[in-house]
C-alpha cells in the first residue's frame, strides 16, 4: 500500500466538484438585497430589507442548501467506499454551505456600511451576528436532517422552506406566545428587544446541534442513500 | 482473505421484507474470483457489504483480518480497498487525471510526488494517458469504466471489488476490461460481479453462483461447466417451433438445412437427429439454475 502521511485536504477538486448552483442562489439573492436597499436607501424600508435578508433569507438558503449538501453527489457511492468517517464526510460539506453563508452575510454588512446604513438597531456587533448565525446554523441542521431521514434532499429543503414560511407569517404569534418565543426562528431579527432572546438563542443552537447530531446517526447508514 | 460467516441481509421489515441475502458463506483467497447470479440475485448487495457501505443484518465478515461490523475496522480497511460501483457515478468536470488525483487523496495518498507518479502509472494502466486531460463528460462508456478502474486501483489495493464492471461495453471493451482485472489479480484479491458468464469463464479460477439470496454452487468455471456433462444437446430441424420439452435453448444457429438449436435438459432423446454435446460454462450454468429450481431466473 501506499504511503500516507501529512494530511491534504482536497480543497481544489472541492471546489472544482462544488455545485454552482449553490454559490449562485445566495450570490443571486445577496445581488437582489444589494439593489433593493440601495434603492430604498433612506427610507425605513432600506433598513428592513437589510435585516430581513441577513437575518430571515441567508438562513433559509443555508437551510436548503444543507439538505443538498450530502445527498447530491454524482459519484456518492465512491465517496462512501473512501476511509472517510461518515462525521468528517458531514462535516466538511456542511461547513462549506456554512463557509458560503459567513461570507454573504459579513461582505453584506460590509457593503451596508459602504453605503451608509446599519444593522445597530440589532444590538452591539454580537448581537448583530447571532441574530443569522443562530437561525443559519439551526436551518442547517434540520434540512441536512430531514434530507437524511427521507433519503433525498427535497423532503429536507421542503421542510426548511416550510418552518420558515410559517414563522414568517405568524411572527407575532411565535414571538409572543409562552412556548413558541423559544422556537421563533428570527427573534434576534424582528424582536432584539424581547428579554427572551437569550433563552430563545440558546433553545435555537441546542436543536441544531441535536438536529446535526441526529443526522451524523443517520449519514454512517450509507446503504440508504444509495 | 475474506471470510464470510452466515451473512443475512433483509430490506424492509414485516410483510414487506425483502431477504436480498440469506446465510451466505463463503470464503475468497488471493486471485480472480467470480460471483455470478441473474438480476436481482443480490450480487450488489453483497459487493456493497464487502465494500464497507451496507451493513449486514446478521453473520460477519472479515476481511484480511478487518471485522467489517466494526465501523473503525471499516474505515481503515477502505484505505485498502479499491472500488467500482456498478453504476459509477463521476465528476464530469473533471478531467480522467483530476478524478483519479482527487480519489487518491480521499483514499489518504498524501505525498504529492509520490501520488502523482501513481496516478500516472495507473492512467498507463488502464491506456487513458493520451486522454488524461480531457474531461471526463466528453468519454465513452467504456472510457469512464476505466478511469473507474484506474481510481480504484490508485491506492494500490489489497482487495479489488468490481461490480458488473463490462455491462454496456462493446465487445472490444470487455475484452481489453477483462484482460486488465487479469492482470491485476496476480498479488490481491480481485472480486468481480456479473451476470455476463463469458466474463467469468475468461478470468477467474475460483467463483460461485448466487441466485435469490443464496449460493448455489462455489467451485472453479470447469467444474461449473462438468455439472452439464450429458445434458446438453443439438438438434437441427426445420420445423418453425422451438424445442421446448422442459429443455432450455440457450441458442440458436440458422443453417441451409434448417435452425440448429443447443438445448440444456435432462434428455432430448425424443426429438429426432439430438446429439449429445460437450458443454460449456454457459450451459453449466443454465443446468444449474434448472437443476436447483432457479430456472425462471435464467
Amino acid at each position: 500500500m501506499m504511503s500516507m502521511n501529512m494530511k491534504t485536504y482536497p480543497f481544489r477538486y472541492v471546489l472544482k466538484t462544488y455545485r454552482m448552483d449553490q454559490l449562485i442562489l445566495p450570490a443571486s439573492l445577496w445581488g437582489l438585497f444589494a439593489i433593493l436597499v440601495l434603492i430604498f436607501r433612506g427610507q425605513d424600508s432600506a433598513y428592513q430589507s437589510a435585516r430581513a435578508f441577513v437575518g430571515m433569507v441567508l438562513p433559509m438558503i443555508a437551510g436548503i442548501l444543507a439538505a443538498y449538501a450530502v445527498l447530491e453527489d454524482p459519484a456518492l457511492e465512491l465517496q462512501f467506499s473512501m476511509p472517510t468517517p461518515p462525521w468528517r464526510m458531514l462535516a466538511e460539506r456542511l461547513c462549506l454551505v456554512f463557509l458560503v453563508i459567513v461570507v454573504c452575510a459579513l461582505t453584506f454588512q460590509l457593503y451596508l456600511g459602504v453605503i451608509g446604513l446599519s444593522l445597530q438597531p440589532l444590538g452591539g456587533l454580537a448581537a448583530r451576528q447571532l441574530a443569522w448565525l443562530v437561525p443559519t446554523l439551526n436551518l442547517m441542521g434540520l434540512g441536512c436532517l430531514l434530507a437524511l431521514a427521507g433519503a433525498r434532499s427535497i423532503p429536507g429543503a421542503m421542510a426548511v422552506g416550510l418552518v420558515w414560511l410559517s414563522q414568517l407569517i405568524g411572527n407575532s404569534w411565535f414571538a409572543h406566545n409562552l412556548v413558541g418565543r423559544y422556537f421563533y426562528l428570527y427573534m434576534g431579527t424582528t424582536h432584539a428587544e424581547l428579554p427572551q432572546l437569550r433563552g430563545n438563542q440558546l433553545v435555537l443552537l441546542m436543536f441544531g446541534l441535536v438536529y446535526l447530531f441526529s443526522a451524523w446517526v443517520l449519514i454512517r447508514k450509507q446503504e440508504r442513500y444509495l | 482473505m475474506i471470510e464470510i460467516r452466515n451473512l443475512n441481509k433483509q430490506y424492509g421489515s414485516g410483510a414487506q421484507a425483502v431477504k436480498a441475502l440469506n446465510g451466505i458463506h463463503l470464503t475468497i483467497n488471493e486471485g480472480m474470483f467470480g460471483l455470478l447470479g441473474p438480476n436481482g440475485a443480490g450480487k450488489t448487495t453483497l459487493m456493497r457489504i464487502l465494500a464497507g457501505i451496507a451493513h449486514p443484518t446478521a453473520g460477519n465478515v472479515l476481511v484480511a483480518g478487518y471485522n467489517l461490523a466494526d465501523e473503525k475496522a471499516r474505515t481503515d480497511y477502505k484505505a485498502m480497498l479499491g472500488y467500482l460501483p456498478q453504476e459509477l457515478g463521476m465528476y464530469p468536470d473533471l478531467s480522467a487525471r483530476q478524478f483519479v488525483d482527487y480519489m487518491a487523496i480521499l483514499k489518504g495518498m498524501h505525498i504529492p510526488g509520490q501520488r502523482k507518479r501513481r496516478v500516472d502509472d495507473v492512467l498507463e494502466m488502464v491506456g487513458l494517458s493520451d486522454v488524461a486531460e480531457r474531461k471526463i463528460k466528453g468519454f465513452s462508456g467504456g472510457m469512464k469504466r476505466r478511469v473507474g478502474i484506474a481510481q480504484a486501483l490508485v491506492n494500490d489495493p489489497r482487495v479489488l471489488i468490481v461490480d458488473e464492471p463490462t455491462a454496456g461495453l462493446d465487445p472490444e471493451e470487455r475484452i481489453r476490461f477483462r484482460n486488465i482485472l487479469v492482470d491485476l489479480a496476480a498479488n490481491r484479491v480481485v472480486l468481480l460481479s456479473t451476470h455476463i458468464v463469458e466474463d467469468i469463464g475468461q478470468t477467474c479460477r475460483n467463483m460461485a453462483v448466487l441466485s435469490k439470496g443464496r449460493i448455489i454452487f462455489t467451485g472453479s468455471p470447469r467444474e461449473l461447466t462438468e455439472l452439464a456433462e450429458g445434458r446438453v444437446w443439438t438438434v437441427t430441424t426445420q420445423s418453425p417451433r422451438k424445442p421446448n420439452n422442459g429443455l432450455t435453448v440457450v441458442s440458436m444457429l440458422h443453417l441451409a438445412e434448417g435452425t440448429q438449436y443447443r438445448l440444456v435438459g435432462a434428455s432430448a432423446e425424443e426429438y429426432d437427429g439430438a446429439l449429445s454435446t460437450q458443454p460449456g460454462l454457459e450451459d453449466g450454468y443454465v443446468w444449474l439454475m434448472k437443476s436447483t429450481g432457479y430456472e425462471s431466473a435464467v
